[in-house]
């Protein structure tokens, strides 16, 4: 139990104090008090990282944190739009008009630009980062996006099928089997995992790319960008389903959404000041 | 999270390691020792190393090279600037309080 609760410290926390820590525990015991202790340190330690040797070296770690954080909120904000818009529309809730409808088709709109700027701030590092890693066999740092690069082909594979299939059989459709049900669900999953994947995947190449801050400017100032599309994403679905009335999905989905802006809008506010350093 | 002997006790972490490293150099589970021996708190591990974190960021305390899982740490100039301020602060609510107590018995 303690080790977990170790391991859900901040990477950049681990490299420093992790060691200390973990010894630090077996010598005063892991009963539930330090167990909760270490929890709620583990907790305060990712919502007010803590950044230390060389000025250079934690600007560095600033941005590299801020990026990373902001392309998980990013990642997590994108899943509350289709997430609100089907739990609004999909069969409408009783509230929804023509105003509900419209802030949902544009938070589809501004998803689109959001997702258009985080993959210029992606492609940017994939030609700094990433490329020079895989042309360098530094199989370490891109590694961790294989998983994820891998279960986005076998999904897409699944998503053909299924439409082939009822391209093919559009009598199954209807009445389905329990084995198609089951792959269905299985394929969902794998969506969900995909999505947890994707989300860690490039954080962790980040990190063990450990690039100069310089390199990550760019993409920092176009991370500014994408937290203000997720802030206005949040803005527009809690007006859409406050606006729609009842249905405890779309509350969810709009508080995935409101905790994504607000977890991208800390770390840019932390972030931007170590840009003027960069 | 600080666990305290008493309710009217003093000290958040931060100034707690100050004072004990102003004894000289400490590492982890020497400070929580030293801190449960002279303030009758007991400090948690999750909690002594994020203060110390804290500290080693604004430059109040330094790590001294060591083994990787019992490194020292101990006041720098700054840390002991702050930590002489923060006392003397304390030294005088502790003057003033006591006054005011003499002044009132009967």
């Amino acid at each position: 139990m303690i080790r977990l609760l170790l391991a859900c410290y901040p990477p950049s926390f681990r490299d420093r104090y992790g060691a200390e820590l973990a010894a630090l525990v077996e010598d005063t015991g892991s009963g539930p008090r330090v167990c909760w202790d270490v929890a709620v340190g583990a907790a305060a330690a990712w919502l007010r990282p803590v950044f230390t040797g060389e000025p250079a070296e934690r600007v560095r770690r600033r941005v590299q944190a801020g990026l990373a954080a902001t392309w998980v909120a990013w990642c997590a904000g994108m899943l509350a739009v289709p997430l609100v818009d089907r739990a609004v529309l999909d069969p409408p809730l009783p509230g929804v008009t023509g105003t509900v409808r419209t802030l949902l088709a544009g938070a589809w709109l501004v998803l689109l630009a959001g997702g258009l700027v985080a993959a210029a701030g992606a492609l940017v590092l994939s030609r700094r980062v990433l490329l020079p890693a895989v042309r360098s066999g530094r199989r370490r740092v891109w590694r961790p996006l294989l998983p994820a690069a891998v279960l986005s082909l076998a999904e897409v594979a699944g998503a053909a099928g299924v439409w082939l299939l009822r391209r093919e059989h559009p009598a199954v459709w209807p009445h389905p089997s329990a084995a198609f049900v089951a792959a269905l669900l299985g394929w969902l999953a794998g969506l969900a995992v995909l999505a947890v994947l994707g989300a860690v995947g490039p954080p962790v190449t980040l990190r063990r790319a450990a690039p100069p801050a310089r390199t990550m400017r760019l993409p920092a100032v176009l991370a500014v960008g994408v937290t203000a599309a997720l802030t206005v994403l949040a803005v527009v679905q809690v007006a859409a389903v406050v606006l729609a009335g009842r249905g405890s999905v779309a509350y969810g989905g709009a508080a995935v959404a409101v905790l994504a802006a607000v977890g991208a809008m800390v770390s840019t506010w932390r972030t931007v000041p170590a840009l003027h350093a960069t | 999270m600080v666990r305290r002997a008493d309710q009217l006790t003093w000290g958040n972490p931060p100034l707690l390691i100050l004072g004990s490293l102003a004894g000289g150099p400490k590492h982890g589970y020497a400070i929580v020792q030293d801190v449960a021996e002279h303030a009758g708190i007991t400090m948690g591990p999750g909690t002594l190393y994020g203060a110390l974190g804290r500290l080693e960021e604004r430059g109040l305390v330094e790590a001294l090279p060591g083994d990787e899982r019992r490194r020292p740490y101990r006041l720098t100039a700054a840390g002991a600037r702050a930590l002489s301020e923060r006392l003397t602060e304390m030294s005088r609510f502790a003057r003033t309080g006591l006054a005011r107590l003499a002044a009132a018995q009967p």
